[in-house]
């Protein structure tokens, strides 16, 4: 095997092991010293990609919503999916273009569109709140707590993008039915913000961490919930320190 | 152990042993890591739901990548988003790493996050997944002389890039 061939089969695999590549870095320095750099490099890539994962809290909401695929209800639950398998399928091509919103009012409309009657659907299968366990997991990676007014209220919770990084949807009871509510934890606006979402009213209001788009719900229940989401969204620190 | 917790065991132990390795598969795929992550719980979700179909588990890793792949595949289907969000992610910076190999590394990743999907993710495939050509070939529907042309073009890229703009050259740039 000739040098070009050499260094191009050791591009492709650096860290094959096959004897022909193995007898010829044993028979030239040359290619000993090509062989070093390759593994040098494949060293720096691998760190490279190798980007942090919280494996942990990973699999406990995996496995949270395995167990939500097995309680009664899931047949239910795929048959409204299905019937709206048709819409969300339309509107995840407009959701997932995530890098341009324009606006909040533009992230709230794709947002909802993309998957917020799916996720209404599933928790409207459910017969109580989701595991508190599950609620505080996914808000304290926002640096804040959930007290059991809201945690009582979560009917379902997943992480989702927002306009500034990662966010939290959740569908909340209400004495009015279910509330879409999606958590953008760095996100400040600086005056509330009313707008139609699918022909239901939305409004966005600031928190003491981030800003939250409520979706769905009447004047009076989303007073209700605003009062819920500033009392519990707050900084996990001083909610620790309310408590004691 | 009832049969029904043995296969949940089974599961768990597959999800524990691939959910990283898929995870930096999809950020270094679609560049967003909320969107990665959502990826990753659809596809154990649905590997899930299929589990009882899956007769030989040494051919677990490469059934959750297509999983994995076909997931995307449909999101993305039409309307792939700019690859914007790894400048915005937490990386973890391993207290060994000089400033200089830090400095090296970042401009890596921006690299590796430049290159072409068609030379990106067979690398991808092959160091972070660790499939072999054979395997990376039938992922993605070509010849294994395919993907070791790409995979060598995607190293000879990052090489390039390397020696042009890294500790040799611009790396004030980078700071």
């Amino acid at each position: 095997m000739n040098f070009s061939e050499y260094k191009r089969r050791l591009n492709a695999e650096p860290r094959s092991q096959d004897p022909e590549l193995l007898a010829a870095r044993n028979h030239d320095a040359r290619y000993a010293e090509a062989a070093a750099e390759a593994a040098a490099f494949e060293h720096k890539l691998e760190q490279a990609l190798a980007v942090p994962h919280d494996s942990d809290a990973f699999l406990a909401t995996l496995r949270d919503a395995m167990e939500q695929d097995r309680k009664p209800g899931k047949a239910r639950w795929l048959a409204l999916a299905a019937s709206l398998s048709m819409a969300v399928g339309l509107s995840v091509l407009l959701y997932w273009n995530h890098a341009s919103y324009r606006s909040i009012n533009h992230y709230v409309q794709e947002h909802y569109a993309h998957d917020g009657p799916e996720l209404l659907a599933r928790a409207a299968t459910l017969t109580g709140p989701m595991a508190a366990k599950q609620t505080n997991e996914i808000l304290a990676s926002f640096g804040v707590s959930a007290n059991p007014a809201l945690s009582d209220r979560v009917r379902f919770i997943k992480f989702c993008p927002s306009v500034h990084g990662r966010g939290a949807h959740m569908v909340l009871s209400t004495t009015e039915g279910l509330v879409t509510v999606m958590y953008m934890p760095k996100t400040s606006i600086s005056k509330p913000m009313l707008f139609e979402v699918d022909g239901q009213r939305a409004e966005v209001v600031s928190l003491e961490l981030g800003a939250a788009a409520i979706v769905g719900a009447s004047e009076q229940a989303g007073q209700e919930l605003e009062a819920v989401l500033r009392e519990a969204l707050v900084a996990a620190a001083a909610s620790d320190s309310v408590d004691t | 152990m009832s049969n029904k917790s043995g296969v949940t065991a089974r599961f768990e132990a597959l999800a524990l042993t691939h959910n990283t390795a898929l995870y930096r598969y999809a950020l270094w795929l679609c560049g967003n890591d909320a969107l990665a992550k959502d990826l990753v719980q659809e596809t154990f979700l649905r590997a899930w739901k299929a589990f009882h179909r899956l007769q030989d588990k040494r051919a677990a890793k490469s059934w959750l990548i297509t999983i994995l792949r076909r997931e995307y595949a449909r999101t993305f289907e039409r309307k792939v988003p700019p690859f914007t969000d790894l400048e915005g992610l937490e990386l973890e910076e391993p207290s060994e790493l000089t400033p200089e190999a830090r400095a090296e590394r970042d401009l890596l990743r921006r690299s590796i996050a430049a290159l072409q999907p068609r030379y990106r993710e067979p690398l991808l495939l092959q160091v972070v997944m660790g499939l072999s050509c054979d395997e990376i070939a039938l992922q993605l529907g070509i010849g294994k002389n395919a993907v070791m042309t790409q995979l060598h073009r995607a190293r000879a890229q990052l090489k390039e890039k390397l020696q042009r703009d890294g500790i040799t050259g611009n790396i004030h740039e980078l700071f």
